[in-house]
């Protein structure tokens, strides 16, 4: 039997011999008031405790099996979810920050109520009623309609009415959970900032309305939960009225045995166990299908990179690999709105030509961009029109995989995760050994620190680990990059959140550890630009050569008038627009 | 927050096996808020009067169900021994039948009902009381991540704890009290049978304390397990934009695969004893129920007992074990949703940046250290005395003690490196947090004596990575539209020269930030926060590094911006600007860390004019 299905059979075997257990006994009973001798009633004894034994095994075997296979449906979701996240993660719409995707996981997680509170209880009851119901009808064909009906009602009406009713309550409150999340987030996040801008009040007041909002949600829901219990449980007493009444009556009239009639209404005492969860198994699908929304609402879309060594897509050309040795990288017509469809354009027009083995620095105001184009150039996003090239190799037909083994971006952002400092450093380099990772680290200026940790590389950093400053974790991530084979690094504000000692020498030591390889680096530090062989500044949308060194002081060179003159620091730039 | 979860390092444990292969550590929740009992005490005295009553209601209700139970077994076992006999059902007896058939209807509906709604009270309170805190200063600073998991659990957490108040809470109460009741009932019509079950059943609650003890060990280790798994699934996916920049995101779908088996394998070792447990407890119900039977055969057999006693018997037999079975399985089910509960009680309990006076953590939040009204600091002086703030588990104070004044209408630059704790001083200043060593004064009032929320409305503030709460931009930065707080933001934006900045947003003033708005960038934000800053008419300036990430031209518009914006104010500002500190009429060098643990142990500010 496929592993599936186990726990399917399981419960259905443990429900019916549950109801035949009572339907026997209550056979047994009547038998025994008519005083035969007790050999008579050996075999029914007998297979009352079969019954009864039969019932807790397969009862185990179903938690057992259930939860096995709850268990292995829980990783497949978590993993094609992860997969979804992956292709779309950067997009515009998808979360990026640490907290939101908490809200992703605790998502997947509800899914793994949908086996064992879910499908597993309805299997089960979709089997086991009707055979209920098929018994009682081969006693009794009138009482087997009406446990039919009583079944169908409590089995069928009161969890579709749940299920109504709380769907409609769940998607009311969507609005008000949405806002006291982002409320609840912003008033740990803020705090008192929020009462220093004088906003406290206005936002505790805002806070309690969604709150009150999502409780009165709350309270439909409450409402839903209790008319299927009302109708759950007043369907299994009706239909044991009914059985009684045809019962009695046939059993008086002589048609019904009066030992059928105690297996009878024993049968319909029983036989709503089977349906009993289901109320509730509604309310679970509930908020297993909102999950499945928000998160389809997330992941839902093309992927970010088309990917031609993944995607299976026929009108794409076979993937092409990109130059084994030194290769130039360019840039034309590079257009972008990092927002998506209808907010405003970043980068407007950019070419960009890095040639193997330069230094180039990219400044320009905050906000213009610089990020934006980083990523771009590293492939971590493509551009909505223009095209990046690498060797003459467009990055948008080489795998993603042969890209990341080109180019490495050390971003702002640099995630630690719980685990050892080597094994954050591997995410760089997988195969590093310990004395490049800590010769890494050495580059960034965390030689100091690392002598200083009791347990050295094996340190544990992350959520549980070792306290570490934004400006260590930035200085980590860019050790990360460091170890990469790449041989063409973008480094994203290394020197953000340093003091100008540390920032110097965080500098040269990269420049140093570095030698060979193309370095682009993103910095709004403009007294640090003498070591850069080129600087370029982004401005507006485009990108200007600007004079490099204390020069750049004076702030970027109009586009009229690109700077010639200021020796080799400054090369022309082809602009196209 | 750490306190209490178990570390998951490399080699050793399994979860520590489960790292080496994924490259990552992983982490479970520990009882950081006491064990599931500890944290429904303390949600139900948080909870207040209603939710108590409702409880109570709810109980009442399982009681009263369990007693018409009774009725409708008698009803049945009467009416079919009538039958058996050869008489009809009277219609009194029906009618009784349904009468009870519909109470029972009413009374499961209301136990949901009265259930669910207390869980609902009871979350809703936690949530309201959680924000509270957060807004008065009394929340503990947490890093994005926990943050994101405290909103989880506040907006999530209501169908775990409906669990708890729908079953688990009247299950466990009846468990108490029906079983004794049914062997009463039991009792008084068959004795024999009555005597009997009142044997077993101490030796069934005994059994079931013991098996229940071990089961409970299994079922902790099966929640280990799975907040094991989720925790690194929750790891994985934060990390992901970082593993997915060093082409390391395809492979983590196997380790996500590995792990889940390994922990599959475990979980399950541990459910084949925990479920076994429950097993034996079947088997023994099953046992005492055949025993009941057996003897009813028996006395019917030899004509001891009549047909409707038996019936009777034979109905309400399972009855007197299925609570407890029934508390068993809920209290465990229940303990699972106490996860929510816990996570934000732990956030409530921990302390918070402003130091409070009296109220214990369940009451109400009171007024944070005292209630005195906040002098005006462009009057008086204020003074740093010796405040400083420790940095915790071994790390180097966050800020070494300083002493200091700052005369009113002046202006003070705090220059010295990273991690020197001039952030750390402006937030004292601003009473973001309160010192753990020191004091600060404004006059003669020490800043902990007045109430917060007036300090704060003589606090000007700009933070060093400034986020603006979700909304309309210009209530954000000054006022509603048309307000006077608005024409002063304008007159601010046009000297730090961004109105255009502002014109090129859609909608301008009337922009509506979203949480997690990617549209502005983190200059962006620096820039129209830093005018916000000025155009407010609070007489204590305090800004954190308002010229970093501006490029040249911008920084000088900023200087000069702030510099006019000091004027009858009293300006502390903390830089690496060097022409921002030289404009100032005094800077304060702070030294470094590592530079203090050598040298004095308290920074004397030696205020030297700069100019």
């Amino acid at each position: 039997m496929s592993r599936a299905r186990r726990p399917l059979a399981l419960g259905v075997l443990s429900a019916l011999s549950g109801v035949a257990l009572l339907a026997v006994s209550g056979w047994l009973i009547v038998r025994a008031a008519e005083r035969p001798p007790v050999l008579a009633l050996l075999t029914a004894i007998v297979v009352v405790r079969a019954l009864g034994l039969v019932r807790a095994l397969a009862r185990y075997g179903e938690r057992l099996t259930g939860h096995d296979l709850a268990l292995r449906e829980l990783a497949r979701e978590r993993v094609a979810w992860y997969r979804r996240l992956a292709r779309r993660i950067g997009a515009a719409g998808v979360p990026g920050a640490a907290d939101l995707l908490t809200r992703f996981t605790s998502d997947v997680d509800a899914l793994q109520d949908r086996v064992l509170r879910v499908r597993l209880p309805l299997g089960v009851a979709a089997i086991a009623a009707p055979a209920t119901a098929l018994a009682a009808a081969l006693l009794l064909p009138s009482a087997g309609v009406a446990m039919a009906l009583g079944l169908a009602l409590a089995g069928v009406g009161a969890p579709a009415a749940v299920h109504a009713l709380a769907r409609r309550a769940v998607a009311d409150q969507a609005p008000a959970r949405a806002s006291l999340a982002a409320r609840l987030h912003e008033a740990l996040e803020l705090g008192p900032e929020l009462a220093l801008r004088g906003a406290g009040t206005a936002h505790a007041r805002e806070l309690r309305r969604a709150a009150a909002r999502l409780d009165g949600g709350e309270r439909r829901i409450a409402r839903a939960a209790a008319i299927g219990q009302a109708l759950a449980t007043g369907a299994a007493g009706g239909t044991l009225l009914a059985v009684l009444a045809l019962g009695t009556a046939a059993t008086a009239r002589g048609e019904l045995a009066p030992v059928a009639l105690g297996a009878l209404v024993l049968l319909a005492v029983g036989a709503f166990e089977v349906v009993r969860p289901l109320p509730e198994a509604a309310l679970r699908r509930v908020a297993v299908e909102r999950a499945v929304h928000r998160l389809s609402r997330v992941v839902d879309g093309p992927p970010l990179l088309a990917d031609a060594a993944t995607d299976a897509d026929a009108a794409r050309p076979a993937t092409r690999s990109l130059p084994a040795g030194p290769a130039a990288l360019s840039a034309r017509g590079i257009v972008h709105r990092p927002g998506g469809p209808g907010t405003p354009v970043v980068l407007d027009g950019i070419d960009l030509d890095v040639m193997p083995g330069e230094r180039i620095a990219l400044i320009g105001p905050s906000g213009g961009g610089k990020s934006t184009l980083a990523s771009i150039l590293a492939r971590l996003a493509d551009p909505d029109a223009g095209e990046v090239r690498l060797g003459g190799v467009p990055l948008r037909d080489a795998a993603v995989a042969d890209v990341r083994s080109r180019i490495r971006l050390a971003g702002q952002d640099a995630h630690l995760l719980a685990g050892t400092l080597a094994a954050n450093l591997r995410i760089g380099a997988p195969d590093a050994d310990e004395p490049a990772m800590a010769a890494a680290l050495r580059s960034v200026g965390l030689g100091t620190w690392l002598d200083a940790l009791p347990a050295g590389l094996g340190t544990l950093v992350g959520e549980d680990g070792v306290a570490v400053s934004g400006g260590q974790r930035q200085r980590i991530g860019v050790a990360r990059a460091l170890l990469s084979p790449a041989p063409l690094l973008i480094l994203d504000e290394p020197t953000a959140m340093l003091d100008a000692a540390t920032a110097d020498a965080l500098l040269d030591d990269v420049l140093a550890a570095t030698e060979g390889r193309t370095l682009v680096v993103v910095t709004h530090d403009n007294d640090r630009l003498a070591p850069f062989e080129r600087v370029l500044a982004l401005r507006d949308g485009r990108l200007r050569s600007a004079a490099g060194g204390r020069d750049a002081g004076s702030g970027p060179q109009p586009p009229s008038r690109p700077a010639r003159g200021a020796g080799r620091r400054v090369a022309p730039l082809s602009r196209t627009r | 927050m750490t306190r209490g979860r178990p570390r998951w390092a490399d080699g050793g444990s399994g979860a520590g096996r489960a790292s080496r292969h994924s490259g990552l550590g992983i982490r479970a929740d520990g009882p950081a808020a006491g064990g599931p009992r500890e944290v429904h005490r303390r949600l139900l005295a948080l909870a207040g009067g209603r939710v108590r009553a409702g409880l109570v209601v709810a109980v009442a209700c399982g009681g009263l169900g369990a007693a018409a139970l009774v009725v409708q077994a008698w009803v049945v076992a009467d009416a079919v021994a009538g039958a058996v006999d050869g008489r009809t059902v009277g219609t009194g007896a029906l009618l009784v039948l349904a009468a009870v058939v519909v109470g029972r209807a009413l009374l499961a509906a209301a136990l949901e009902l009265v259930a669910r709604a207390s869980a609902a009270s009871a979350m809703r309170r936690l949530r309201e009381r959680l924000a509270d805190r957060a807004l008065a200063g009394r929340a503990e600073a947490l890093d994005g991540a926990r943050r994101g998991e405290v909103v989880t659990a506040a907006v999530h957490g209501v169908d775990a704890l409906a669990d708890y108040y729908a079953r688990a809470v009247p299950a466990l109460a009846l468990a108490a009290a029906v079983p004794a009741g049914m062997v009463v009932a039991i009792g008084w019509r068959l004795p024999l049978v009555g005597a009997l079950l009142a044997v077993t059943l101490p030796v069934v609650v005994v059994f079931m304390v013991l098996v229940g003890r071990r089961s409970a060990a299994h079922a902790r280790e099966r929640r280990t397990a799975l907040a094991v798994l989720g925790s690194h699934f929750l790891e994985v996916v934060r990390g992901l934009p970082t593993l997915r920049a060093h082409g390391r995101d395809g492979a983590q779908a196997p380790a996500l695969e590995r792990v889940a088996d390994r922990y599959r394998d475990e979980s399950l070792a541990a459910l084949r004893v925990a479920f076994l447990s429950a097993l034996v407890l079947e088997l023994l119900a099953m046992l005492g129920t055949a025993i009941a039977a057996a003897v009813v055969g028996v006395l019917l057999a030899e004509g001891r007992a009549d047909l409707s006693a038996g019936l009777f018997v034979l109905l309400l037999a399972p009855e007197v074990y299925a609570p407890l079975r029934d508390a068993g399985q809920r209290f465990h089910a229940a303990e699972d949703g106490a996860q929510a509960a816990r996570r934000l009680l732990a956030a409530l309990d921990a302390p918070g940046p402003l130091r409070t006076d009296g109220p214990s953590l369940d009451d109400e939040v009171g007024p944070v250290g005292g209630s005195e009204r906040a002098p005006d600091p462009s009057r008086a002086p204020l003074r740093s005395e010796g405040a400083g703030v420790r940095g915790g588990d071994g790390r180097p104070d966050a800020l070494a003690p300083v002493d200091l004044t700052v005369e009113p209408g002046r202006s003070l630059a705090l220059v010295g490196p990273s991690g020197s704790g001039k952030s750390t001083l402006l937030a004292l200043l601003a009473r973001l947090r309160d010192p753990d060593v020191g004091g600060v004064r404004c006059g003669d009032l020490p800043l902990t004596a007045i109430a917060p929320e007036d300090w704060w409305t003589r606090v000007s503030w700009l933070a060093q990575r400034p986020r603006l709460p979700s909304g309309r931009l210009g209530d954000a930065l000054g006022g509603p539209a048309g307000s006077d707080g608005e024409a002063r933001l304008l007159r601010a934006m046009r000297r730090v020269a961004i109105l255009d900045l502002v014109a090129d947003l859609p909608g301008g003033l009337d922009l509506r930030l979203e949480p997690d708005d990617r549209r502005l960038s983190a200059g962006q934000l620096q820039r129209l926060a830093l005018a916000g800053a000025l155009a407010s008419r609070a007489p204590l300036l305090l800004l954190d590094e308002p010229t970093a990430h501006l490029d040249p031209d911008a920084a000088a518009r900023a200087r000069d911006a702030i510099m006019a914006a000091a004027e009858g104010r009293t300006l502390v500002v903390a830089t690496h600007d060097r022409e921002l500190a030289a404009r100032c009429d005094r800077v304060l060098p702070l030294a470094d860390a590592d530079a203090r643990s050598c040298a004095a142990d308290r920074t004397r500010a030696t205020l030297e004019p700069a100019r």
